[in-house]
This record gives structure tokens, C-alpha cells and sequence, in this order.
């Protein structure tokens, strides 16, 4: 019998109410030093990725949002207590500051869409027309549109990304921002906002909205903290470990 | 600033239900591509995966990182 762990805790004693987890097993808190780990009992080997038990993993790390901010685990967390134990007890110094950090906040999310057709790029130089040079000339008038192309994606997303952080960034504790100017999701932000901000920085998107209609927006939250919850990756940023 | 970005088609979002989509990818995205990692123990299967690998391509990271952590598990 393993362990399925959906996050972890601190200042809680008991789950406000019963909570059914994976494979409707019930959820109970695990005692870890002055942690706690949300726990459901699982017989199997593997986690299925289905909609359901995604669905559950992220209701049962919800259902404790209200009294406190949890580290969630990744979905499919399926460990022994031993393990479980020892893996707080390596990193309770790494763990506490973590909680600490994400402490009276929850996560905001918002993605950028934007539909950067390249209709616009320059036409190519009038001496690579096709009537007056080869194919090997033409390849290279290819390539040199291409690379510009990409070139003018990038300076594009580089300026959404450094406008939406001017006018976010006040308003969040921590923020994880991933700009992707090759694809129609150009931008992926997190921001660790507090409790008592969330309208602020509700109302500054719809503000951000009304400046750039030609973007689109998807914001959504309040999240528990997911994407401020892994030590091991900023201990890898950190110091270069894999 | 001359801004080259063209407004999103609207047809590309005409026929989707945003806010009920968009609730149900980031929960997959969160819960499946984000939080505390506990080395080698995410144990997880795709058999299903078509399940939630539905618009956008807010999910592909995910789908890749489940397909990756499985690559790895055969390997060890």
C-alpha cells in the first residue's frame, strides 16, 4: 500500500471537511514533524492520467485553500511513508521557507494569445526576384526573410512580456514567466499574489485587456501556489544541478 | 509603435466555451505540469490521455512531460 500526496502544510490540525481522493479513498492529514501532508491511501502502481483523478488531485489541494496556502504535489505523487517522511525531513529547511514565501498568497495566471501571421514582414530585396536570379539566390532571400521573421517574433514577445511585467509586477510577490514567440500562446505567466490583492490585479488585466485588444487574454485564478512550489528546480536554477 | 500583432481571429475562439475550457485546461496544466516534485516517484500512466489533450496547446507540455517521465522510467 503506497501513499498518494496532494500537497503539503502547516498551521493545519484537521480537513475543514471529509474529502474523497484517487480512486475515492478518504483524504487524511499526515503528521510530518510540524508539517502536514493531505494523504490518501492507493493499491496500484501508477496514477492514471484521466480528467477525473486530475480533477480530484486539484480538488483535494483546494479544499484546504481557504485556511491556509499549500504546496501542492505534482499530480501522481505515489510514495511509502518512509519515503515521504524522509523526503520532508531532507528539505524541511527548503520546505518551511518556501511556506513561508507563499503564505497569505494564491497563484493568478494569465496567458497571452496573439496571432502574429507575418503578413507584414518585408518583401524581399528587389535583386532576389525570381526572374533575375537563381535558385541558390532565392534560397538564400528565403532564409534571410525567414530568420528576420523570426527575429521581429521575438522583439514582439520580448516587448509583451516586459509590458505585462511593468504593470503586474507591483501587485505580485514572486512571478514565473514563459514567452514562447514561436506559437499562438506567446505568453504563460504566474504570479504569486496575496489574498487581499487578487481584485487589484483582476481589475489591472481587464485595464491590460482594454489597452491591447489586439491580444487576447486568459486569466484565471485564485490557484493554490503550483508553479511556487518545487524546491528541487530552483535548487537546480540555483546552482546548476541536475 | 507600429505593432504587427493582428487581432486574434475570432473564429479561432468563436466555437469555444472559454471560461469552461479554459478552467479545465489550467487545472490539468497546473496539476499535471506544475508543483513539488518528489524525485522519481510520479507515477503516472497515459493510456487516456486523449481525455485532456483537448485545444490550444496549453496542455502539450504536459502531455510531453508525462510522456517523458514514462521514457525515463523504462530507462532506469
Amino acid at each position: 500500500m503506497k501513499l498518494y500526496a496532494y500537497c503539503l502544510a502547516s498551521g493545519i490540525d484537521s480537513l475543514p471537511q471529509p474529502v474523497q481522493g484517487i480512486s475515492a479513498a478518504p483524504v487524511r492529514l499526515l503528521k510530518v514533524e510540524n508539517l502536514v501532508v493531505l494523504v490518501s491511501d492507493l493499491d496500484t502502481d501508477a496514477v492514471s492520467v484521466t480528467r477525473e483523478n486530475a480533477l480530484t488531485h486539484a480538488a483535494v489541494v483546494r479544499s484546504v485553500l481557504d485556511q491556509t496556502t499549500p504546496l501542492p504535489f505534482r499530480f501522481g505523487t505515489l510514495v511509502t511513508e518512509q519515503q515521504l517522511t524522509n523526503y520532508i525531513s531532507a528539505r524541511k529547511p527548503a520546505l518551511e521557507t518556501k511556506l513561508e514565501t507563499v503564505r497569505g498568497c494564491v497563484e493568478m495566471s494569465v496567458k497571452i494569445i496573439w496571432d502574429f501571421s507575418g503578413h507584414d514582414q518585408p518583401e524581399p530585396p528587389q535583386k532576389y526576384q525570381e526572374n533575375e536570379q537563381g535558385a541558390g539566390a532565392l534560397f538564400l532571400a528565403e532564409k534571410r526573410r525567414e530568420i528576420l521573421g523570426d527575429e521581429r517574433r521575438a522583439a514582439h514577445a520580448s516587448e509583451i512580456s516586459t509590458w505585462l511585467q511593468e504593470n503586474l509586477n507591483a501587485l505580485a510577490r514572486d512571478k514565473m514567466v514563459t514567452v514562447r514567440p514561436e506559437g499562438k500562446l506567446v505568453l504563460s505567466a504566474a504570479h504569486l499574489v496575496e489574498r487581499s490583492k487578487i481584485g487589484q490585479y483582476r481589475a489591472k488585466v481587464e485595464q491590460l485587456r482594454a489597452d491591447r485588444p489586439e491580444l487576447h487574454f486568459l486569466l484565471s485564478g485564485p490557484w493554490p501556489p503550483y508553479s511556487f512550489a518545487n524546491v528541487e528546480l530552483e535548487f537546480k536554477s540555483q546552482f546548476g544541478v541536475s | 509603435m507600429n505593432n504587427p500583432v493582428n487581432p486574434v481571429n475570432p473564429e479561432i475562439l468563436s466555437n469555444w466555451d472559454e471560461e469552461a475550457e479554459l478552467s479545465l485546461l489550467e487545472t490539468l496544466d497546473h496539476v499535471l505540469n506544475r508543483g513539488l516534485v518528489i524525485a522519481g516517484e510520479i507515477t503516472i500512466s497515459v493510456a487516456d490521455i486523449d481525455l485532456i489533450f483537448v485545444g490550444l496547446n496549453v496542455m502539450v507540455s504536459s502531455v510531453e512531460t508525462a510522456r517523458e517521465v514514462l521514457r525515463r522510467r523504462e530507462m532506469e
